[in-house]
Formats: C-alpha cells, sequence, structure tokens
C-alpha cells in the first residue's frame, strides 16, 4: 500500500477521511509508527517558546519614534503584528506539508505560500522584524517536513545540499555582524536573503516530499 | 591538528581565499560605521579570472531587483507547474490501476494497460521535468538574491571573510543578557543536527561563559570559534524554558570557495555533481531492517545507478564512505562530492553483494574511467 503523508496527517488531526482508507492506515504498523511521529512533532512545535523580537529592535523603533515621522504609529503596528504573528505561529503551528492555509482544493492543486512580497512601506526596522519573522515561518515549515530517510535523487541532494549550505554561510555574517554590533543595514540585507534561500530551499524541499509518491 | 572529516585545502581554493583575504585587506569600511553610498565595489575585483572565466559583473540595485522579483515569480510559477504535473501523474496512475482491475477484459485489458504503462511513464518523465525546473528556479532565486545585495553586504562580507573564523556552527545570535539567543538555526548544519532550537540562550561554550568581561557576548563566542580547528565538537551550555542542558555540536567548516551563488566560477565546481553524470543517481539511506538485505547497517542505497556506466556503481551497492567519510544522507553525499575538483580521486567504499571493496574514480570533465582498485570480503 503506498501511503500519502497527506492522509497520515489527515489522520493524525481526526480529520474527515475515508473510512476504509483510515482503519488500514491504523492497522498498518509502520503508518501508525509514522503517525505517532508527526503528533510528536507537532507537539514539540507548539511548545517551542514563542520568538521574541530582536534584540534591540524595540529601542531603535522607540528612538525613531520619538523623531518627528508622521508614519511611525503604522510602523509601529506593523513591527508589534509582525512579531505577534510569528508569535502565534509558533504556538499555533497550523501550517503542515501538504496543507497550506494559504491555499484551498483538492490536495493536488495546492501549491507553496507565496514568497514575501516587498513591504508596502519599507521601513527599515519595520521590515527587519517582518523578515525575522518570516525566517522563523519558514524554519518551522521545513522543520514540519522531518528529515525521515527519503529517497532522492542525487540532482535534488545537491541542491539542497548547496542551499543549505549558503544558508550557513548567511547567518554566520549575521552572527559576525551582531558580534561587530554592524550597522542595522547589513542585517537587514542579510535577514533579507535568508529569507528568499529559505523560501528556494522550502520550495524544493516541498516538492521533494510531495514527488516521494511516483 | 585537523579533523579527519575535514579535507586539506585545494590549493586553488586558497589562492582563492588569499585572494579574498587581501581584498578584504584592502576594503577599509569600519564595521561599525554606516556602509557606504551605493558604488561598485572595488574589492569585488578579486573574482577575476584565476580558471578563464568571465568575472561577475555586480547588476546595478534596480536591474538586480528587478531579476530577483522575476526569479521569484518564475519559482511560484515552476511551483505551479509542479502541482499541474503531479496531479496529471496521480491521475494518470488511477487510470492505470482501473485498467488493471477490469479482470473480465482480458486481452483488451492488457492493449490499455500497455498504452496506459507508456502514458504513466511519459506523465512521470513530464513530472520529473517540472521537479527540475522548479530546482532550478529555485537556485536562480538564491543566485539573484546573493548579487542583489548590492556592494554594502559585498564589503561586508570581505571584512568577515577576512577573519580566523573557519568552524561554523550554523545558527544566527542576538546578544542577550544571559549569553547569545539563537534566533536563526541553519536548516542542514550543524547546530540543527544536534538539537539547536529557535529561542535557545547559549549561556557557555566549552565551559567559557558568554557573559564575563563585559564585553558583547556574541563577540566572546565567536572569538573562540575562531581560536578551534573545524570539526572540533563544542560543548554549548543552553538555557530553554526553565531548563539548562549541555548540547554537543560538530563544527563544520567554511569552505574556501565562500558564497555558493555568487560566484560563477563555484557553480562550475558543483555542477559536476548536481548535473553531471552523477545527477541520475537515486539514494536512500539505510534503516536498520533494509541494511539487513545488504550486510550493514549504515551507508546510502544505490537504488538507481547512475547512467554512466563508466562510474561503475550498480543498482544495489551500498556507499560507506566517501573517501573516508561516511555520507549520512543524500544530501551529505553531494555535500562532500562537491568538496572534489578536476584531477582529484573520488574512492568510494561501498558494499556490493555483501562484499566490500574500493572504487577509484576520477573527476574529469569527459568520460570517466573508474577503477577497481581492491576488494575484499565484509
Amino acid at each position: 500500500m503506498r501511503v500519502r503523508t497527506e492522509d497520515l496527517l489527515s489522520v493524525r488531526d481526526s480529520e474527515p477521511i475515508d473510512p476504509l482508507l483510515r482503519e488500514r492506515l491504523t492497522a498498518d504498523p509502520d503508518s501508525a509508527r509514522e503517525i505517532e511521529r508527526l503528533a510528536r512533532v507537532r507537539d514539540d512545535l507548539r511548545r517551542l517558546p514563542p520568538i521574541e523580537p530582536p534584540h534591540g529592535v524595540w529601542e531603535r523603533i522607540a528612538a525613531q519614534a520619538a523623531r518627528p515621522r508622521a508614519r511611525m504609529r503604522p510602523a509601529l503596528a506593523a513591527a508589534a503584528a509582525a512579531v505577534a504573528a510569528v508569535a502565534g505561529l509558533l504556538l499555533a503551528a497550523p501550517w503542515r506539508a501538504g496543507d497550506p492555509p494559504e491555499t484551498a482544493g483538492p490536495p493536488e492543486n495546492r501549491v507553496l505560500p507565496a514568497l514575501p512580497l516587498e513591504p508596502e512601506a519599507p521601513d527599515l526596522e519595520t521590515d527587519y522584524a517582518r523578515l525575522v519573522a518570516e525566517s522563523a515561518r519558514l524554519e518551522l515549515m521545513l522543520a514540519e517536513l522531518g528529515h525521515t530517510p527519503q529517497l532522492m535523487n542525487a540532482g535534488t541532494a545537491g541542491t539542497i545540499a548547496e542551499l543549505e549550505d549558503y544558508i550557513v554561510l548567511v547567518d554566520e555574517q549575521l552572527s559576525y555582524a551582531e558580534a561587530r554590533d554592524a550597522d542595522p543595514r547589513y542585517r537587514h540585507a542579510l535577514w533579507r536573503e535568508r529569507v528568499d534561500a529559505m523560501s528556494a530551499l522550502l520550495h524544493v524541499r516541498y516538492a521533494q516530499a510531495r514527488t516521494q509518491t511516483y | 591538528m585537523r579533523h579527519p572529516n575535514v579535507r586539506p585545502r585545494h590549493p586553488a581554493r586558497c589562492a582563492l581565499a588569499l585572494l579574498w583575504a587581501a581584498a578584504a585587506a584592502v576594503g577599509s569600511a569600519a564595521l561599525a560605521q554606516p556602509p557606504r553610498p551605493a558604488q561598485p565595489a572595488q574589492p569585488a575585483q578579486p573574482a577575476e579570472p584565476a580558471q578563464g572565466l568571465e568575472p561577475a559583473t555586480p547588476p546595478s540595485e534596480d536591474d538586480a531587483a528587478r531579476e530577483l522579483e522575476e526569479a521569484r515569480r518564475a519559482l511560484e510559477s515552476a511551483e505551479r507547474d509542479l502541482a499541474d504535473a503531479e496531479r496529471a501523474a496521480r491521475q494518470q496512475e488511477a487510470r492505470d490501476e482501473r485498467s488493471r482491475a477490469a479482470e473480465e477484459r482480458a486481452r483488451q485489458r492488457g492493449a490499455a494497460q500497455d498504452e496506459s504503462v507508456g502514458e504513466l511513464e511519459r506523465a512521470r518523465r513530464e513530472l520529473e521535468a517540472a521537479r527540475r525546473n522548479l530546482e532550478e528556479a529555485a537556485r536562480e532565486v538564491a543566485r539573484l538574491s546573493a548579487r542583489a545585495v548590492g556592494p554594502i553586504v559585498r564589503d561586508f562580507r570581505l571584512q568577515w571573510l577576512g577573519t580566523g573564523q573557519r568552524a561554523l556552527l550554523g545558527i544566527v545570535i542576538e546578544d542577550d543578557p544571559r549569553g547569545v539567543r539563537v534566533t536563526g538555526v541553519s536548516p542542514g548544519g550543524p547546530a540543527e543536527e544536534a538539537g539547536v532550537a529557535i529561542g535557545d540562550v547559549i549561556v557557555s561554550i566549552d565551559g567559557r561563559p558568554l557573559v564575563d568581561d563585559g564585553r558583547r557576548p556574541s563577540r566572546v563566542l565567536i572569538e573562540h570559534l575562531s581560536d578551534i580547528e573545524p570539526g572540533t565538537t563544542v560543548a554549548l551550555e543552553v538555557a530553554r524554558g526553565g531548563d539548562v542542558r549541555v548540547i554537543d555540536v560538530e563544527t563544520r567548516e567554511r569552505e574556501d570557495r565562500v558564497i555558493p551563488f555568487e560566484a560563477p566560477r563555484v557553480e562550475v565546481f558543483t555542477n559536476l555533481f548536481r548535473q553531471g553524470p552523477w545527477s541520475s543517481m537515486e539514494l536512500v539511506s539505510l534503516t536498520p531492517e533494509l541494511g539487513a538485505y545488504f550486510g550493514t547497517e549504515r551507508g546510502l542505497l544505490v537504488v538507481r545507478a547512475p547512467e554512466d556506466e563508466s562510474l561503475m556503481l550498480e543498482d544495489g551497492d551500498v556507499i560507506l564512505s566517501i573517501n573516508g567519510r561516511e555520507p549520512n544522507s543524500p544530501e551529505h553525499a553531494m555535500r562532500i562530492l562537491g568538496t572534489f575538483e578536476r584531477g582529484e580521486t573520488i574512492e568510494l567504499t561501498i558494499m556490493r553483494r555483501q562484499q566490500q571493496m574500493t572504487l577509484e574514480i576520477p573527476v574529469e570533465d569527459g568520460p570517466r574511467r573508474g577503477t577497481r582498485s581492491r576488494g575484499d570480503s565484509a
């Protein structure tokens, strides 16, 4: 019997599913173990602490708010919303492989959420918080895909390895920027680069996970 | 002492690293100072010609942003195409199954089945092509994003490259009153493999407190990493929730090639394996159950060998090590292979029909001619 992750997730989350299929999956020891593992992943993710805003971001926003700028209120609200959104996401962990919340319809029609768009008002601090939040969201998505052994084409494995290596290097630069108290614009640009690379990696790994059944 | 998993640096890479470092020394922008206005980055000059390649000409920031946005759209489009191809393959597979179920029309079913199987194969080929397109689109997003950062970050990178830190953890950190807070964990990186998570606060490294002398904790951590050899395992004391635990992380070496998607020359190196004759190979990590059939509990099972027979691998081989390094996943295997360059020889230790042997495969552009150098019983 070929088992699809979507079906296992449906059983895990007690969602409507063909009763016959549910019975077969719960009776199959391998499937039952995988459902248990998926449940543990979900529970672990829900136990993650809410991410805190980047160190010093509130001070920077407050300092900027003290300056006479008309649109600082919306900027504050947007920054708070971005951080709150990721905190809520970490607690609820609603996304899962094969079931992105932004899309509806039959599973085969579902695609990944759109890549992050440019903000309407690219205020540095606001956008910085947004990028950090988006980065955490992408990490969560990747974690949900898991690391169970998968049959993998070498070309795909090479692409994943390259993207992962690239992200490691961007991350090290971000840490170095923190250690040297570098100008926020460096960090902003690097976080943007990280989000792009994480999005690209997620697309590849998501496609790899989906095509496992073929 | 170098870690056994760390390959000696290739002379060409050392030369490249020296060029980068020299450029870093020339670039005088102080990190704590505001970045310079956008202008052509002088330190990018060293990307010139070591191997007859065209130098990377940084696009203007507007052009780079536009190209990146187009690449993002192309990735979305590739994602939709892949979903379409999956749906088509799934539908074809369902038709194929229905066809097989029609036992009362055996002869007719046989003909229909042949036709159906052909359609299924075609659908699978299209699915594979869609997947490859998506991967290329993803790589294009990464490549353009790396190039779109402009001279500001390129200068910063050169500063970073000039540092002595070669041992990597794969985390993003921010200073915290107790040490450093982890705000990002690199997927597939050393810290993730060891279990470090977002929100962890690293209090000490190898017993050295990060908050000790008034300096930035992040700086203390970075300096410690600069003092150790890549491959060294470090003990991170981590506060998570109300608990404190010690997580051992085996650091990874920073490759001299540095930014994988920024310089065209790097594409040439990695493409030897990602797009070359190795790319058709299919691998899966052995589970204990699978391993019992192959006479080993570890390694990567070659489910489909490379189409290029000169690479000598066969379906059913189990790759135990690559020049002494044991791959723990297909991605890890490709990461190891990606460190080889033309002229070097790959030594694959494999299990074949429960017999251990070593294949020696030269890395070259043209058709490869591997040799089975030695074999011994498992």
